[in-house]
């Protein structure tokens, strides 16, 4: 009689619980015939590559390239491109604050009424003299 | 005045105008006879004055911002020679102001001022 080892009977219990968790009852189950199988089902013959990554390859390692451990390019440092000095700009929009402050008095466009100013007849408005400081006289002309 | 800053002070370049009241539209004629100063005239429906805040004789000093920055009334303070304030509030005449220490201002000198300062800020 066929002598059975503790580990091949043990691996054999296991497998027959494994079946029970996932309902396998159904399928069609081996006759019993009495004879041991001393397969363990794994093949221990090949013993050449026992590693299952290859390591063969040392040339390159990583999947990542490492080489370059800067997130930041900081070979370029200059941020601003300070080639172009000349100012194509014919005109010089950085005028400051341009636009009447929050206090500024209301608007109004009006005629020149004088006959004796030399800009008789043209429009005026307070608008007109933004940027500058501008004084106005409030008159009873009689 | 005008003049005055336009010849001292060429670069600051202060443009002085006048706001008539509404209803003296006809002295439009008899002002032109003594000032060059260009001048609109306040109607109904801007209503300057109002919006403004300004009474007769008032000047308003404008910054760059079209804000009022300062106002001096010239019937309170007469632009002729002589007249002034001291920094007392008291005092009304230089001499007696100077006599006590306090420091005298000439309404026109002043006024002259105020825009010299407004425009050099």
């Amino acid at each position: 009689m066929t002598r059975v080892s503790p580990s091949i009977f043990l691996s054999a219990a296991l497998s027959l619980s494994a079946l029970s968790i996932f309902g396998c009852g159904e399928e069609e189950k081996p006759t019993d015939s009495g004879s041991v199988d001393t397969d363990t089902m794994e093949d221990t013959s090949d013993t050449t590559d026992t590693n299952p990554v290859d390591t063969a390859d040392t040339t390159d390692t990583d999947l990542v390239d490492t080489g370059d451990t800067s997130i930041v390019d900081t070979a370029d440092t200059d941020t601003a491109d300070t080639t172009d000095t000349t100012d194509t700009d014919p005109v010089d929009t950085d005028t400051g604050s341009v636009g009447p402050g929050p206090n500024a008095v209301v608007d109004f466009s009006l005629p020149d009424t004088n006959p004796s100013s030399p800009t008789v007849g043209q429009t005026i408005s307070p608008r007109d003299y933004l940027q500058q400081v501008s004084g106005w006289y409030f008159i009873k002309a009689t | 005045m005008h003049a005055e800053m336009q010849t001292e002070y060429p670069t600051l370049n202060i443009p002085i105008l006048a706001i008539n009241m509404i209803g003296t539209e006809p002295g439009i004629a008899d002002v032109a006879l003594i000032s060059t100063l260009p001048i609109v005239q306040d109607d109904a429906t801007l209503t300057i004055w109002d919006n403004w805040g300004g009474i007769w004789r008032d000047v308003k000093i404008l910054n760059a911002q079209n804000e009022v920055i300062h106002t001096f009334n010239l019937t309170q303070h007469n632009l002729a020679p002589g007249n002034g304030f001291c920094t007392d509030s008291v005092s009304m005449t230089q001499s007696s102001c100077e006599g006590l220490g306090e420091t005298w201002f000439g309404n026109y000198e002043y006024l002259k001022q105020l825009f010299v300062d407004a425009a050099t800020q």
